[in-house]
């Protein structure tokens, strides 16, 4: 009765799969293999101005 | 005859006729599918509009295992505080503590990597009072931030009006001002006009504003890693600093003192009643392990959330890279969506699982469309925005939250509309309103400024715990009188 459940399973497995296969190879580029540095990373590669480094800091104090 | 024949449907395969429990089974799942389906159709859609909304679609894919999760764990703080004062059942608080205890064994290598979105808030008692509001409000509404959302998803229209009520009184609260300035300590309006914000917010008018930039932000945001000088993006943070000191050791003494008040006795009972030898400190360690897998349920569904959390953080991070932002407030920009950005031209973006903001948001949006101003505060108009509901990356997080919910109720029979009475209605809407006063004063829920922060190492998750079992607690008595009170009242009134 309840065997198709996995359908729901594999479809959610799937569209998630995709989407880290999507986000994986930039995760790879900055950071996954660079143990305690990958924040660094991160930082080099997004695009960055004043006003986002000031949000940056409020945010981490608003969440 | 005609009502037989409705009554006998015949199987689509055709191998044979089914009851009417049946194929009213079989009409839920259908349903189940169809929401799948639909989650499936907008993913691809959007997706082949512009490539972009592939972010929008990890929060809503994310939101569909949390909604399955708390669903099948049933994971509700106010029943885990509600059960253990009011009933001295502690299974669904330990599944809880145990499920925040994995959620960190998940996300401690994601923090020592560096790629974790997450940011420890600011530590200070301001913590504690808002999750008494919190405590009190979810036990009088019957159900948490996030359990409202999944019980919305069985068709529960008490925990819609939970939400409702959270939704709308964070958005007004956030921006109260007028009347409400008079209740600001002069130290926090000189404070906050020191910030040097925007003219556009207009800092010194509004409670909240003065709050969060008189006060809470002059507050430090500390992790347990921090606090003993290490790194957090290192192992030793990481694994030793926020995990051991921060969860482990917490939650295991957390434990103890729960076995001790509200698990032993019944246990030792029990055990003896069958023969077993409870004696020493092994009878001890076999009851307290008894405590702990006494809600596998909960415990399964937490380890998949931290799991999903934790990839939900990972997956978030790539994409930022990939797409070389550091908010979905650029991408909404550059899609064409720059309707309700705050000035800085960001929107909410967690980059994990939250709840609250995004209720508040809609709210925020609607009533700006109605002619409010609600973006001269600093939650809507500096951090989060008010974007349309229908391309704000949480709110489809949410959304798909509720249906992901909707979904294993329906395949495990558990969906059923429950329509709420005047009364259930009346203490919805106060404790609601008390969990969105607690959420904003806290900066989260009891997802995002408890379990999403004490599995991250952050000090003032268990600072809001512990109001919040305080809260829970008051709100647990609060309703034993009340309930005495009408028992008594409806006695008199039968001349009992």
């Amino acid at each position: 009765m309840k065997s198709d459940l996995w359908v729901v399973f594999a479809v959610t497995a799937a569209f998630l799969g995709f989407q880290m296969g999507y986000a994986l190879p930039p995760m790879q580029e900055v950071g996954l293999s660079a143990f305690g540095h990958g924040d660094t990373a991160v930082e080099e590669t997004v695009e960055s101005d004043a006003a986002m480094e000031q949000y940056e800091e409020l945010n981490k104090l608003m969440e | 005859m005609q009502q037989q024949v409705a009554d006998v449907a015949i199987d689509g395969a055709g191998l044979g006729v089914m009851t009417p429990e049946e194929a009213a089974k079989r009409k839920k799942r259908i349903w189940a599918l169809g929401l799948l389906g639909f989650f499936a159709i907008i993913s691809v859609g959007s997706f082949a509009f512009n490539e972009y909304y592939i972010y929008l679609s990890v929060y809503l894919w994310f939101g569909m295992i949390y909604g399955m999760c708390l669903q099948y764990g049933r994971f509700c703080f106010s029943s885990a505080f509600r059960d253990l004062f009011a009933i001295k059942v502690p299974r669904m608080l330990v599944g809880i503590v145990i499920a925040t205890l994995l959620f960190g064994v998940v996300s401690a290598p994601i923090t020592a990597i560096g790629l974790s979105t997450f940011h420890a808030a600011p530590v200070s008692s301001h913590a504690i009072i808002a999750g008494v509001f919190f405590g009190i409000g979810m036990v009088i509404a019957g159900g948490c931030a996030s359990s409202s959302l999944y019980k919305t998803g069985e068709g529960n229209m008490n925990a819609l009006i939970v939400i409702l009520s959270i939704s709308v009184t964070q958005a007004l609260f956030a921006d109260v001002g007028g009347w409400a300035n008079n209740f600001v300590p002069e130290a926090w309006h000189m404070s906050a006009a020191e910030r040097g914000l925007p003219a556009s917010i207009n800092v010194t008018d509004g409670w909240v504003d003065q709050y969060l930039a008189g006060y809470v932000w002059n507050q430090p945001a500390l992790t347990y890693a921090g606090v003993l000088g290490m790194s957090n993006t290192s192992a030793a943070g990481a694994f030793v600093g926020n995990l051991l000191v921060g969860i482990v050791l917490p939650a295991s003494v957390l434990l103890a003192v729960v076995y001790v008040i509200y698990w032993r006795k019944g246990y030792r009972r029990k055990s003896q009643k069958a023969g077993k030898d409870v004696s020493g400190l092994k009878g001890e360690l076999v009851g307290y392990w008894s405590m702990i897998i006494a809600n596998k349920r909960t415990a399964i569904a937490g380890l998949i959330l931290g799991i999903a959390a934790a990839l939900h953080m990972l997956v978030i991070q790539g994409l930022r890279v990939k797409f070389g932002f550091k908010n979905a407030g650029t991408l909404l920009d550059r899609i064409g969506w720059d309707y309700g950005l705050s000035v800085q031209g960001t929107v909410f973006d967690p980059g994990y699982w939250y709840v609250t903001t995004q209720e508040a948001q809609w709210v925020g949006w609607t009533l700006q469309k109605m002619g409010m101003n609600m973006q001269d505060n600093i939650y809507f108009g500096f951090v989060n925005g008010i974007p349309n509901p229908a391309i704000n990356p949480a709110d489809w997080m949410s959304f798909a939250l509720i249906g992901g919910a909707a979904i294993i109720a329906l395949y495990h029979n558990e969906f059923k509309f429950k329509k709420p009475t005047w009364e259930t209605a009346m203490w919805s809407v106060i404790g609601g309103a008390l969990m969105g006063i607690g959420a904003r004063l806290g900066l989260g829920c009891n997802v995002g400024a408890f379990f999403v922060r004490v599995a991250n190492g952050d000090c003032s998750g268990w600072l809001f715990g512990l109001g919040m079992a305080g809260g829970a607690y008051m709100g647990v008595k609060f309703f034993n009188w009340w309930t005495e009170r009408k028992l008594a009242k409806e006695a008199a009134s039968c001349g009992l």
